[in-house]
């Protein structure tokens, strides 16, 4: 199976959000093909009528559709590290005319 | 009872119902022992002053005006720095998390309050509970009583070493492959891994969702069944939490082993396990036939296939719930001048090595042309896994089997190597993958005098009968 090589490490960082050093690519390369290679192994086995495990946890009653008690409106935004006009305030990211911009 | 010695649960519950001791006494000498041992080990990331004398005047106050007390009266339980804490700070060892100060508690911390149990402080961990060292995480690593040479294990290592040192008799971790097993067994404590579903997750921080449960470690086994039967049981805040009874874990201790059918799989007795940990533990196996139970080898055929299989599924499941810490919400934020640049930047800098190799390997097996081959591979092989116990458990009632495959390692050992690593997880992932529930008990030491762990894996909601087992390995060790 593939090893994971530099473009592939920048590919997956950007669709993680993360922004990753010079140094920290070569490493990350050279780590996770490492392991990939390992993971590899899975292929050993014939799993063409085995079905996938999603989940463990069966069929659960959901709770009643009811309202409860929750975070105020001060609570939920007590964590923020930027706020405004009582919300999560972020850096522009439409432009002036309506465009999505990064 | 002083409060100072180390007592159990059970004992210092008691003595806190009759009032030979204050909670406020027992707070207090919890401090002063924490003040005392903690600067070397550095198992708590926060230690809880205030907050915690005001828990113990509450038991006080509570007991003065005849209100009878919990189960949990007055035994202080350090909490796992994953668990969220209502006006005291929740890192989950991170710097992303630094300065996060939840405004809501875990379901498990309502739990253990109601039950007037006193909660003394936050512990160490690997970053997001992702490691099995105490080493990943961003404020330093947690130090093993028995040899600070040596790591506590992980990622529960603060909550093994708070007990294991003798500053709480209890604490609760979080296991998503071994993080309370490996660390009670390398520490020489009781460590509890609970059916998937049968401890509600509200207020855990996520790190694999399929695999991430909540339990107890404790200095005996008795101890450990308490805290299970108060943190047991659904929660409408956890829709995978199941409606299954909870029985009494600590009257099934006290229940004779006599005629259970102990299964010994070959596949975790092989290479890579150390002599000394393979002789503890079958002595401990050859007690519990002398003592009635009856002894037959299983096997479970894929364990060979389990690291690669977690490491493929608890990655995805990370990368996904990690993608929370944006810096808009919550954590640390650095500035930047577009949205996507600081997403970026927040959690290049907010994340530790360790955890962005696993988001970025989550990432890969679930894009685009590789889903198939190793997402979707994983959780085939999961099934396969899932069908190895069952097939085991219709021949035995528990199995058991080395938690670890060695004692403790040294500090700074495998942190170069993460493959060398996540391979020390072998026996306790398994049961991780199938949700089955895992107890590791005592048996050592080395002749070093590190500790060894037996561990004991039931079929899904059988704590009772693991912690039967459990209870007579302890039994037989406090006669040598």
């Amino acid at each position: 199976m593939t090893v994971i090589d530099r473009a592939r490490v920048l590919h997956v960082a950007k669709l993680a959000s993360l922004s990753l050093r010079d140094d920290e690519v070569d490493a990350m390369a050279r780590e996770l093909s490492h392991i990939a290679e390992y993971v590899a192994k899975l292929g050993e086995l014939d799993t063409k009528d085995v079905p996938p495990t999603t989940s463990l946890s069966g069929t659960q009653a959901l709770r009643p559709d009811e309202v409860e008690a929750c975070l105020t409106h001060e609570e939920a935004l007590s964590g923020a590290p930027r706020t405004a006009a009582e919300g999560f305030a972020v850096p522009l990211f439409l432009d002036p005319r309506g465009r999505a911009g990064t | 009872m002083t409060g100072e010695s180390r007592d159990s649960v059970g004992a210092l519950a008691a003595s806190v119902q009759r009032g030979e001791v204050t909670a406020v006494e027992v707070a207090e000498a919890t401090l002063r022992r924490i003040d005392a041992k903690d600067p070397e080990l550095h198992a708590y990331l926060t230690r809880a002053g205030e907050t915690l004398l005001e828990q113990a005047r509450a038991v006080d106050a509570k007991r003065a005006k005849g209100v009878p007390l919990g189960p949990l009266a007055g035994v202080p339980v350090a909490l796992k720095d994953t668990l969220s804490t209502r006006g005291v700070r929740t890192t989950s060892g991170s710097k992303i998390l630094e300065h996060y100060v939840p405004a809501y508690d875990a379901a498990v911390v309502e739990r253990l309050l109601a039950a007037d149990a006193l909660l003394p402080g936050k512990t160490n961990l690997d970053e997001f509970a992702m490691g099995s060292s105490t080493e990943h995480g961003a404020f330093g690593p947690t130090k093993n009583p028995h040899d600070t040479t040596r790591s506590p294990g992980g990622s529960s290592g603060g909550s093994a070493v708070s007990v294991a040192a003798g500053m709480t008799p209890a604490a609760l971790g979080s296991d998503t492959g071994g993080s309370i097993r490996q660390p009670a067994a390398f520490t020489g404590v009781v460590g509890l891994k609970p059916s998937y579903g049968r401890v509600s997750r509200y207020g855990l921080i996520a790190f694999a969702s399929s695999l991430d449960q909540i339990g107890p470690f404790a200095s005996d086994v008795r101890g450990a069944a308490r805290l299970l039967g108060v943190i047991a049981g659904r929660d409408p805040h956890d829709a995978t939490s199941r409606d299954e009874p909870v029985p009494d874990y600590e009257a099934a201790c006290g229940e004779s082993v006599q005629g259970l059918r102990l299964g010994v799989p070959e596949e975790y007795f092989g290479a890579g396990l150390d002599g000394e940990v393979d002789a503890s533990v079958r002595a401990a196996i050859s007690e519990l036939e002398r003592g009635g139970c009856t002894v037959k080898p299983v096997r479970l055929p894929h364990t060979d296939y389990a690291v690669a299989t977690y490491y493929v599924i608890a990655t995805a499941e990370a990368s996904s719930n990690l993608a929370r810490f944006d810096g808009v919400r919550y954590g640390l934020r650095v500035e930047a001048s577009s949205l996507a640049e600081m997403y970026g930047k927040t959690r290049d800098q907010g994340f530790g090595d360790e955890v962005k190799r696993r988001i970025l390997l989550g990432t890969f097996v679930l894009s685009a042309g590789y889903y198939d081959a190793y997402y979707l591979k994983a959780q085939k092989v999961r099934t396969l896994i899932r069908r190895d116990f069952e097939a085991a458990f219709a021949e035995v009632d528990a199995i058991v089997s080395p938690t670890a495959p060695t004692p403790a390692f040294r500090l700074g050992e495998k942190t170069g190597d993460p493959l060398a690593m996540y391979l020390n997880d072998v026996y306790t992932l398994p049961a991780s993958l199938a949700g089955i529930p895992g107890l590791s008990v005592p048996v050592g030491p080395t002749k070093a005098g590190l500790p060894i762990g037996l561990q004991i894996l039931t079929p899904p909601f059988r704590e009772d009968l693991a912690l039967r087992v459990g209870a007579a390995v302890e039994a037989r060790n406090s006669t040598l």
